[in-house]
Order: C-alpha cells, then structure tokens, then sequence
C-alpha cells in the first residue's frame, strides 16, 4: 500500500513538493536490483580478466587483439 | 558568388522551450522548482517530476546533474498522475565505455519494470536524454547518454542508451532514481518546438 504523500514544499518552490517514501516492497526491489547489477558486473569483469590471462598465455596483448579485430 | 541563406522565422517558437513541472515528489530528502523550471533536490532517493509531458510537444530533452551517496544503477520509469507505471515492459539497451580500458561494454535489460540508464556514483555524474511519444498513444522511446565519475577507480565511465517501453498509454511525468543511496543535484526539462 503506497503511503500517502507529504507536503514538503519549501519557500522558494513555485510549484508543490511532496515525499513520496517508498514502500516496503519498493525497497526490497530495488534492493535485488542492485544486488542483481553488482553481481553483473562482477560477472563481466571475471570474464574479461579470464580473456586477458588466456590471450596472455598465447602470447597476445588486449591491444595487439584489437589490432585483430579492426 | 554569394550563397543566399534561407531561415524560417520561428520567432517564439524555435528551439527548446523550458517546462516547469507542476509538482515535483522525493522518495527522501528535499526538493525545490524556480520559476524558470530548475529542479534542485538533495538527498533524495528518488525525484519525480509531474506534469511535464503535456500535449505541447511531442519531444523533450532532459538533463540532469547529480552525485549520489553511493556507486549504484540509475534508473528511469514514466510516470501519470503521480503514480510510476512499475508494469515489465521496460526494454534498455547500452554501450560503455572507460578511462581506464578502450574494451566497451554491452548491457542489456529486457522485461523489466523499469529502464537501466546508466550509473549514479560518488563524484559527479551527468546524464541527458530525449523522450519521443510520452503523451501519445505509441510505444516510448529514449535515446541518451551518461557520464560518471567516480572518486576510486573506474573513475570515468560513459555509457550511450536507449529504451523503448512497450506501453501505448499516456504519461505526464517521470521517476529517476538509483538503485541504492540517495541522490542530490539538479534537472530541468526541455520541449522541443516543431
């Protein structure tokens, strides 16, 4: 059940200002989202640095493969 | 031989044209509108701006300065009569890119119940993107780009994004907010003048 916005509007506002806290559930979504995003980029970067220590063992810098790739 | 320069005369109506939200909503914090539309919030774990898409204009820029508590997810979501539309049919697409690598990243987000946009960080960050179609019956699409800083490494990442959402209803506002911490800086909207 959302909770039922405040009035916050300060002096120098021209139009209204309201606090909207978010929910229990709001916060615990958000929570998995940025646990989830984290995890991601964990992920990415494990992977990268697992393709760098393989193209090193052939011999091959990460610039030396974008030549490749061009 | 002079090449003679044709202009339209716009007049008022070239350019972009500032909006003033007609309210403005933070899930913590404090927030604030001048008369010139200029959104100021501080410590705010979201800022919603009501009002802003009206029949006027069909496109609009938005920018936005900030700095959050935290190194987090930005993220977006329409909004109508002061209420996030939270359905999953958020659909984001994004490449970035670092200062301290030249490899660039993919990401993706499909399904979801609100558009990945980037990053909000410890150092300043600043993200600008255009809205087709808010306040027509069509599919929305965003198409933007980000930058943060960061005080610890990666210091910098930039990011190029679009979203479409797969929505045919009508909106009048928007939510930003990161994924975690709160955030504090500046937004303002622009029309577009046909």
């Amino acid at each position: 059940m959302p909770k039922e916005p405040i009035d916050i509007t300060p002096a120098d506002s021209v139009v209204p200002v309201y606090l909207e806290e978010p929910t229990e559930e709001e916060l615990a979504q958000r929570q998995a989202e940025h646990e989830a995003a984290e995890a991601a980029k964990a992920t990415r970067e494990a992977t990268r640095e697992s393709a760098l220590a393989k193209l090193a063992a052939l011999g091959l810098t990460e610039e030396e493969l974008k030549t490749l790739a061009v | 031989m002079t090449r003679s320069r044709q202009t339209a005369d716009w007049g008022s109506r070239a350019g972009l044209a500032k909006i003033i939200p007609s309210s403005v909503a933070v899930g913590s914090g404090t927030g604030s509108a001048d008369t010139v539309g200029n959104v100021t919030f501080s410590g705010a774990s979201s800022v919603s701006l009501n009002g802003v898409f009206t029949s006027t204009y069909d496109n609009y820029e938005i920018i936005i300065n900030h700095t959050c508590s935290a190194n987090a997810s930005a993220y977006f979501r329409l909004r109508n009569a002061g209420s996030d539309y939270t359905s999953s049919t958020y659909y984001a697409g994004m490449v970035s890119y670092f200062t301290d690598t030249t490899t660039l990243y993919g990401e993706t987000s499909a399904a979801a119940a609100q558009a990945y946009i980037g990053e909000v960080s410890d150092s300043k960050a600043f993200t600008k993107f255009s809205i087709s179609g808010a306040l027509i019956a069509e599919r929305k699409i965003l198409i933007g780009t980000t930058y943060r800083t960061r005080v610890t490494g990666p210091t910098g990442k930039g990011s190029t994004f679009g979203v479409f959402v797969n929505s045919t209803s009508t909106y009048d506002g928007f939510t930003f907010y990161p994924s975690s911490g709160t955030i504090t800086g500046t937004m303002v909207v622009y029309g577009y003048n046909d």
